[in-house]
């Protein structure tokens, strides 16, 4: 009854402060759009160093990946403006080039024995060009006048009608003074010469093999091929190019990965508290009420992209993805609505909880995508090993995260992401011991400097582990 | 309405806020000691209401969801200032019986919100929360980090306060009628 009685009083009293409301005044309204607007900006924000991140990764793996070829194409068209017989054929005034049908070889089989190069003017002559190798930029001086000797001899002889200029690969043979054979074939038309660096201008261009070409106009005297010797010193010369250039693989690491007030390895076993509500001041981190937080697996995948500094310096580049965890002993999963209202998360609804009963273990997963750089400094160098000290940082923008925080009040974990910083730098350190030209074994250990917890300083990720590197475009 | 909100549409942003906030204006002024105080809550809890709207799982009225935030940020700003948080001390008490006096509340809305923002601030947010908010001396006891016991107790002194000043109230405009006729 009195029970009742007291229930009245309580009654009235929500009553009359049911109907009690009071107008605000313009400023709140203000102040608030000000900053819900201003929030969403920070938000965005947040977002663009990583996406312009992630775009200049991509380009520069762009860039990176279509740079050698492009190069190579670069060495074509230099071979091709300095082939001996252009400059001279420059020097023949001939008219505006109409319907020119020029045949170039292709770089990529430039270096080919049967690789001919033709080249089909207003003339009956086929012109055998020699076509160096990918190294051989400068030509011969020898070999230059030799050439220009011949074609002016050509032109004193006769006068030329319909000429067909062939140029064929003969690996810059040396030996060889003569590698250009001129024949005087039958044509049709009347056909200007095209200098051989505009050849690549025209649209009808082919790739012909000596053997694609008509015997009829092919009446070739023989082409002299190089020694095999002289094919390998080049190809030992285009090596030693690449190694200039950036070079790809894949890395793949795994590893443990820990939380802990700084350095933190496999014998430290926190106990996680970091969100219980003890009074109105931020709670202690860590009390025997919830779960010890002991390391869990982790792992890293991605493509990389080194480059020779020096002799002794390396510098690696990567872009990928990467787990961490860690383990808890939570309980039982509910499914009730809970309002949680500590510290850190005020207000927050959810739909689910865990219970502390310690049952059933969860894993508090990190998802990444990681940028990473550094410098890899060769302290050993022996005959038999190499060791590679690694140093470099990483910036990683979390994707998402299955982490449990927990709650005094709830007695159990809930998940709210919105406490974790999303963007965290780490730092990484490690050994790298080639085992072969392409791969490479590195024991590491990263440490981030960014707190986990965007309200809690103390608490960083230490990951460490095994990594291995595999160089895809090392030849 | 909510929907739009959640878009981020100023308009519907506005209509929300029309709606509720004279309401949610009265919550935070029984919880504060001034207007401007009431208002800066009012402030707070808006911009938790609209940047968590995605929290909100259309389950039970949006009101309520809002009446709860704001709360919340309200106990959350006492315990945050200064000013608050040095008289919102709880002592240990020995149980107190509650009153068995149930005066009728012959004051307006406005003039008994008044009077239990003048019980003392420990006093004041344990009446608020337990009878007009609802919540029972246990859960009080874990959102403030007191027993219940005492949650019990100070609302037991908070009531019998409050009930002494309404009599007074009551007898005093009595008084005023009898003399005024």
């Amino acid at each position: 009854m009195r029970i009742m009685r007291e229930n009245e009083f309580e009654k009235r009293v929500q009553q009359k402060m049911g109907d009690f409301n009071l107008r605000p005044s313009e400023e709140v309204w203000t102040a608030v759009e000000r900053r819900i607007r201003k929030e969403k900006k920070r938000r965005v924000i947040a977002w663009w160093p990583l996406f312009f991140l992630i775009a200049g990764g991509g380009i520069a793996a762009g860039i990176l990946l279509t740079k050698k070829k492009g190069k190579e194409e670069i060495i074509t068209a230099n071979k091709k403006t300095e082939t001996p017989i252009q400059s001279s054929l420059e020097k023949t005034s001939v008219p505006e080039p109409v319907n020119n049908s020029i045949n170039t070889a292709n770089p990529d089989t430039a270096t080919n024995k049967n690789t001919a190069i033709i080249v089909k003017r207003s003339s009956d002559e086929i012109k055998i060009i020699p076509v160096k190798s990918a190294t051989s930029v400068k030509p011969d001086r020898q070999l230059k006048e030799k050439q220009t000797n011949v074609i002016q001899k050509q032109q004193n002889n006769t006068e030329v009608n319909n000429k067909d200029i062939v140029t064929a690969d003969n690996k810059n043979n040396k030996k060889n003074e003569n590698p250009l054979v001129t024949n005087t074939v039958p044509s049709t038309k009347n056909e200007p010469l095209i200098p051989a660096r505009d050849s690549a201008k025209v649209s009808n261009i082919a790739v012909v093999t000596k053997q694609d070409i008509p015997q009829k106009n092919q009446k070739q005297e023989h082409v002299p091929q190089p020694p095999d010797s002289v094919s390998k010193k080049e190809t030992t010369k285009t090596t030693n190019k690449k190694t200039k250039k950036w070079d790809w693989g894949i890395h793949f690491s795994a590893g443990r990965s820990s939380i802990g007030q700084g350095l933190s390895f496999a014998g430290q076993r926190l106990y996680f508290d970091a969100l219980a509500l003890q009074s109105s001041s931020p709670p202690g981190l860590f009390s025997n009420s919830s779960s010890p937080v002991p390391p869990s697996f982790s792992l890293a995948t991605g493509v990389y992209f080194k480059k020779a500094i020096s002799k002794k310096l390396d510098l690696n580049a990567g872009l990928g993805y990467s787990y961490l965890s860690t383990k808890i002993n939570a309980g039982s999963r509910v499914d009730s609505t809970r309002q949680i209202n500590n510290y850190y998360s005020q207000g927050l609804t959810v739909n689910n909880f865990y219970r502390s009963d310690g049952n059933s273990s969860h894993i508090n997963g990190y998802h990444f995508i990681s940028l990473s750089a550094d410098l890899s400094w060769r302290i050993i160098a022996g005959k038999k090993i190499n060791i590679y000290w690694e140093n470099g940082f990483s910036y990683n923008a979390m994707l998402g995260s299955s982490m449990l925080h927990y709650d005094r009040n709830l007695q159990g974990y809930y998940k709210d992401n919105s406490l974790l910083a999303k963007n965290q730098l780490a730092f990484s350190t490690g050994f790298s011991i080639p085992v072969s030209k392409r791969l490479g074994v590195s024991p590491f250990v990263s440490y981030n400097l960014t707190p986990v917890l965007k309200n809690s300083d103390t608490l960083h990720f230490t990951n460490y582990g095994i990594r291995i590197r595999f160089l895809i475009n090392k030849k | 309405m909510v929907k739009d909100c959640l878009k981020g549409k100023p308009e519907a942003q506005r209509k929300l806020y029309e709606q509720f906030a004279k309401t949610m204006l009265g919550v935070c002024y029984r919880y504060t000691k001034s207007l401007k105080d009431a208002e800066d809550v009012l402030q707070d809890g808006f911009v938790k209401v609209f940047l968590g709207m995605h929290q909100y799982k259309f389950e039970g009225k949006l009101g309520a969801w809002i009446h709860r935030i704001m709360v919340n940020t309200a106990l959350n700003f006492l315990k945050k200032n200064r000013k608050y948080r040095d008289e919102m001390y709880f002592k240990e008490q020995p149980l107190h019986p509650v009153a068995a006096d149930n005066p009728v509340i012959d004051l307006q809305a406005k003039e008994l919100a008044d009077l239990i923002r003048q019980l003392p601030q420990g006093y004041q947010t344990i009446f608020n929360m337990y009878a007009v908010e609802g919540y029972t001396h246990v859960e009080i006891g874990e959102l403030l980090g007191i027993s219940d016991g005492t949650s019990r107790s100070q609302y037991a002194r908070a009531r019998a306060l409050l009930i002494s000043w309404i009599e007074k109230n009551s007898l005093e405009t009595k008084n005023e009628n009898y003399a005024g006729k």
